[in-house]
């Protein structure tokens, strides 16, 4: 039996067979529906959301006759499932072998598990290369979109480039201490470097003598892993934070506001973003709002001047209020925009954990 | 006199080479008088810088019609890698934000790649109608035949489109076309008074070694040797993706070998990175079908082995041209044995729907509106070359039109791409023929290449071919494999962030 097997199994286990095998396959391809959104809560069965996303109809279809096949599980009703006293046998010794699937948790990470190692492999293969001064390499990604998150968190000057070179090495160091020393080997085979290109998951599991399955899962669970303990201690992980949070970010805006954080990135003016987007320059501004709160980064004063967020905050504090029209009211002059940007950035900032003081990048 | 140190100048200042490679400047001088231009050179041979560097003489916009958007994005990159900002390249995958920003300002680009699909829109048309385009490149022209080995239906709605444009004047550019398909792409691209320039799709420096076995268990036992004397890296070709996976695990079983396979049904990042890896020398050997190789420039490779023989000449010729860019020698080796046809005539039957099929989707047509018509297509069950084949013969027929077609009228449709299909056909399965009556015809096969192009031999290398006699000695390996050092991840990460070169 592979990892997909024993992760089906598990997943029957905990529906008791109140859900149907199909629930269970919509689990762990990671359907985004209400009904196995509520599931995996309702069983406790979140961590193993869309943990299989490469699984079809017919292979899940074959596993499910295959289990009934070797007496794992019984059907009881409908297409609906229990495990037999020996298929709960099988997945208790699988399960205290595989202690990685603890540290999977699909239903937060999975959506952004891919961009986020995109952005690490780029990463890391540039920084591999520019501290040995070595700037002609063939880049791991074609996606622009990738290039250009990596470009702005990219150090400039050489010194920055050694010093987070430095600090990639022990933060990596140390998440990877914490998972196994097989999840830590696939991941960082998996990396790009000066001189060599990382390896896809049939090569690494083919070089680690594993299967593919569950040399995906504990590469997924290694991610899982690290995002977590980034969003956890992100002055521990300052510059994976830093990375994911460009991710993280993008994952939780609306579609358009994604749209035109795409254009502030590549340097265009709100007016310009206007003309290429054909929309009003209000809804533009809404973008933008909703970008500052996401973001405790988001440069604001680019909007609102240093004097103006303090002569709002002033009255913000005085009237405490989030009222907008009354704060308006006592500042003529000032935009509601502006206001709105200002007084939005007032929740965000005690979220940030101490993060903008800690100033990374500096030496 | 004074034209020719203008256009080293311009070679040295603008791609820093101090002098034209074999035949380019005579094509640049031909393209500069506004001559129609048909180029036929080889893969390598330094095709873009026939249409780039008029470029930096005329005052209008170069557009590029280019079939493969890995190989546009490919040339945009490396363009503006470059230097040249004025570049860019217009497809159906482009961000609708930023492709209509380009679109308002596109009289300010000098070289503009576009698919031939997306040439199609009257909406580019209108921008392109109001610009000035001195000159109309078709890369990869053969596509534009159906006599072609990779015929692309679109290609022939480009002399339309160049017509539309005042016919400024065409360069035609592909490495391999029979004399027939490069009669096909004058006539269709209606260039007039053509000037052609032809270069030998011989190439000297490869040798060609054809082999016959009674069964595939004998081929894989040789493959597996090859795989391990020759010198790499190499690749080697089969028909089909299972095949390539295949091979690739079992070479590096048997083998201890570095193998990947490469496929159109991988993972798009996963192909990425097996690519990479074979650019940068990580890789012995890669076990790909024909999806791998287009666009792809390694100078090094070694050889070039066919598991199964391709379906033409032209395929073949344009898959072992990968071996040897670097003029060293190097060696491509066909492996057959009785049972190979099949797969080919089974992939040529797959790529047109049977009569069953053609009545269904004709009947399916007459029902809808070409939108939802080709939403339907998308989830019916043929290839996808029988779908883009069925597409362009339906918008030929004028199925899309809106009066309702009578019983009859829906017959002759029928009967009229029946045909087609019969013809198209056997034309493949004539091609098919000559390759492997080429693999077993006891003769030079060199001659035999140059025979399929309309050429005559002129030169042979001293380790010519089978039939001449040549060996595999020369690219034999003599270098001991190193063995992969031991693994340890906290090693291999303290290397990856150190400044040890
Ligand atoms: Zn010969």
């Amino acid at each position: 039996m592979n990892v997909t097997c024993f992760l089906t199994l598990y997943v029957l286990k905990q529906f008791n067979g109140e859900r149907s095998a199909r629930g269970a396959f919509h689990l762990l391809k990671g359907k985004k529906n209400a009904q196995t959104l509520a599931d995996a809560k309702l069983f406790d069965v979140s961590h193993v959301f869309g943990a299989c996303n490469f699984i079809t109809d017919s292979t899940f279809q074959q596993m499910i006759d295959n289990l009934s096949n070797d007496r794992s599980i019984e059907e009881i009703s409908n297409n609906s499932y229990r495990l037999t006293a020996c298929g709960e046998e099988k997945l208790a010794s699988f399960l205290k072998e595989a202690d990685y699937i603890k540290q999977l948790n699909g239903l937060k990470y999975s959506p952004m598990e891919n961009k986020f190692w995109q952005l690490v492999m780029l990463y890391v293969q540039c920084i591999s290369n520019m501290v040995r001064k070595e700037n002609q390499f063939l880049p791991v990604s074609s996606d622009p979109a990738i290039f250009s998150l990596v470009k702005k968190q990219f150090p400039v000057t050489y010194n920055e480039r050694v010093w987070t070179a430095n600090q990639l090495l022990k933060e990596l160091s140390e998440l990877l201490t914490g998972v196994h020393e097989k999840s830590a080997g696939i991941f960082v085979l998996r990396l790009s470097r000066y001189k060599r290109i990382g390896l896809t998951i049939r090569q690494v599991a083919h070089f680690m003598k594993l299967e593919e399955d569950e040399t995906l899962l504990r590469f997924k669970a290694v991610l899982h892993h690290i995002m977590f303990s980034c969003f956890e201690w992100p002055d521990r992980y300052p510059v994976l934070f830093r990375l994911l949070n460009g991710v993280a970010l993008k994952e939780s805006l609306t579609l358009s506001a994604k749209k035109t954080l795409e254009w502030l990135n590549r340097g265009k003016p709100l007016e310009e973003i206007m003309k290429i987007r054909n929309l009003k320059r209000s809804t533009i501004e809404d973008h933008i709002v909703e970008i500052a709160m996401h973001d405790p980064h988001f440069p604001i004063e680019e909007y609102v001047s240093v004097e103006e967020q303090k002569a709002i905050l002033h009255v913000y504090e005085r009237l405490k209020t989030r009222r907008l029209k009354r704060i308006k009211d006592e500042l003529e002059t000032i935009s509601y925009f502006k206001i709105r940007m200002v007084i939005g950035r007032v929740g965000v900032e005690k979220d940030a954990v101490g993060e903008a003081s800690e100033k990374p990048f500096r030496i | 006199m004074l034209r020719k140190m203008q256009l080293e100048r311009l070679l040295k200042s603008h791609f820093g080479f101090n002098s034209f490679r074999k035949g380019q400047r005579e094509i640049i001088e031909d393209v500069l008088e506004k001559k129609d231009v048909l180029a036929m050179l080889p893969t390598g041979a330094g095709k873009s810088l026939l249409y780039l560097l008029p470029g930096y003489i005329f005052d209008g916009s170069i557009l590029i019609v280019s079939p493969l958007l890995s190989l546009m994005e490919d040339q945009v990159e490396q363009l503006k890698k470059a230097g040249e900002k004025r570049v860019v390249a217009i497809n159906s995958f482009m961000d609708p934000g930023e492709r209509s920003r380009v679109l308002h300002q596109l009289s300010k680009f000098k070289f503009i790649y576009v698919s031939p699909e997306i040439l199609q829109s009257p909406f580019l048309m209108n921008k392109l109608i109001h610009m000035k385009i001195s000159l109309f490149v078709v890369d990869e022209a053969h596509c534009i035949s159906q006599w072609g080995h990779e015929f692309r239906p679109h290609y022939l709605s480009l002399s339309e489109a160049r017509r539309k444009l005042g016919s400024p004047p065409c360069l035609a550019l592909t490495a391999t076309a029979t004399e027939e398909v490069r009669e096909d792409i004058k006539k269709q691209l209606e260039m007039k008074n053509v000037v052609c320039h032809i270069h030998s799709v011989d190439r000297e420096n490869i040798t060609f070694i054809v082999e016959p076995f009674f069964t595939c268990d004998e081929k894989m036992e040789r493959v597996k040797e090859l795989a391990k004397i020759l010198k790499g890296p190499g690749i080697i070709y089969t028909s089909t993706r299972a095949w390539a996976e295949n091979l690739s695990a079992f070479l590096m079983e048997s083998n201890q070998l570095k193998v990947a396979a490469y496929h159109g049904g991988m993972e798009t990042h996963d192909r990425l990175l097996i690519q990479k890896q074979f650019l940068n020398g990580q890789l012995d050997c890669i076990c790909a079908t024909n999806a791998f190789g287009m666009g792809i420039n390694k100078p090094n490779i070694r050889y070039v082995i066919h598991f199964h023989p391709p379906a033409n000449m032209e395929a073949y010729v344009q898959e072992i041209g990968r071996a040897g860019r670097d003029q060293c020698p190097s060696v491509a080796i066909l492996l057959y044995n009785e049972g190979d046809k099949e797969i080919p005539s089974l992939l040529i039957e797959h790529e047109f729907p049977d009569e069953n099929q053609l009545i269904e989707l004709i009947q399916a047509a007459s029902l809808m509106d070409k939108e939802r018509f080709l939403q339907w297509l998308e989830g019916y069950g043929i290839s996808s070359t029988a779908k883009r084949f069925i597409e362009f013969q339906f918008e030929q027929e004028k199925m899309f039109n809106r009066e309702e077609k009578t019983k009859e009228q829906l017959a002759i449709v029928f009967q009229t791409i029946l045909n087609h299909i019969q013809k198209r056909k056997q034309y493949k399965l004539n091609k098919l023929d000559e390759m492997f009556h080429w693999i077993v015809k006891k003769e030079c096969k060199r001659r035999g290449i140059l025979k399929a192009f309309g050429e005559h031999l002129t030169y042979k290398n001293k380790n010519c071919c089978t039939i001449c006699e040549a060996t595999i000695q020369p690219f034999l390996n003599h270098k001991k494999r190193e063995p992969d050092s031991f693994f340890q991840w906290e090693k291999e990460l303290h290397y990856i962030f150190s400044r040890v070169t």
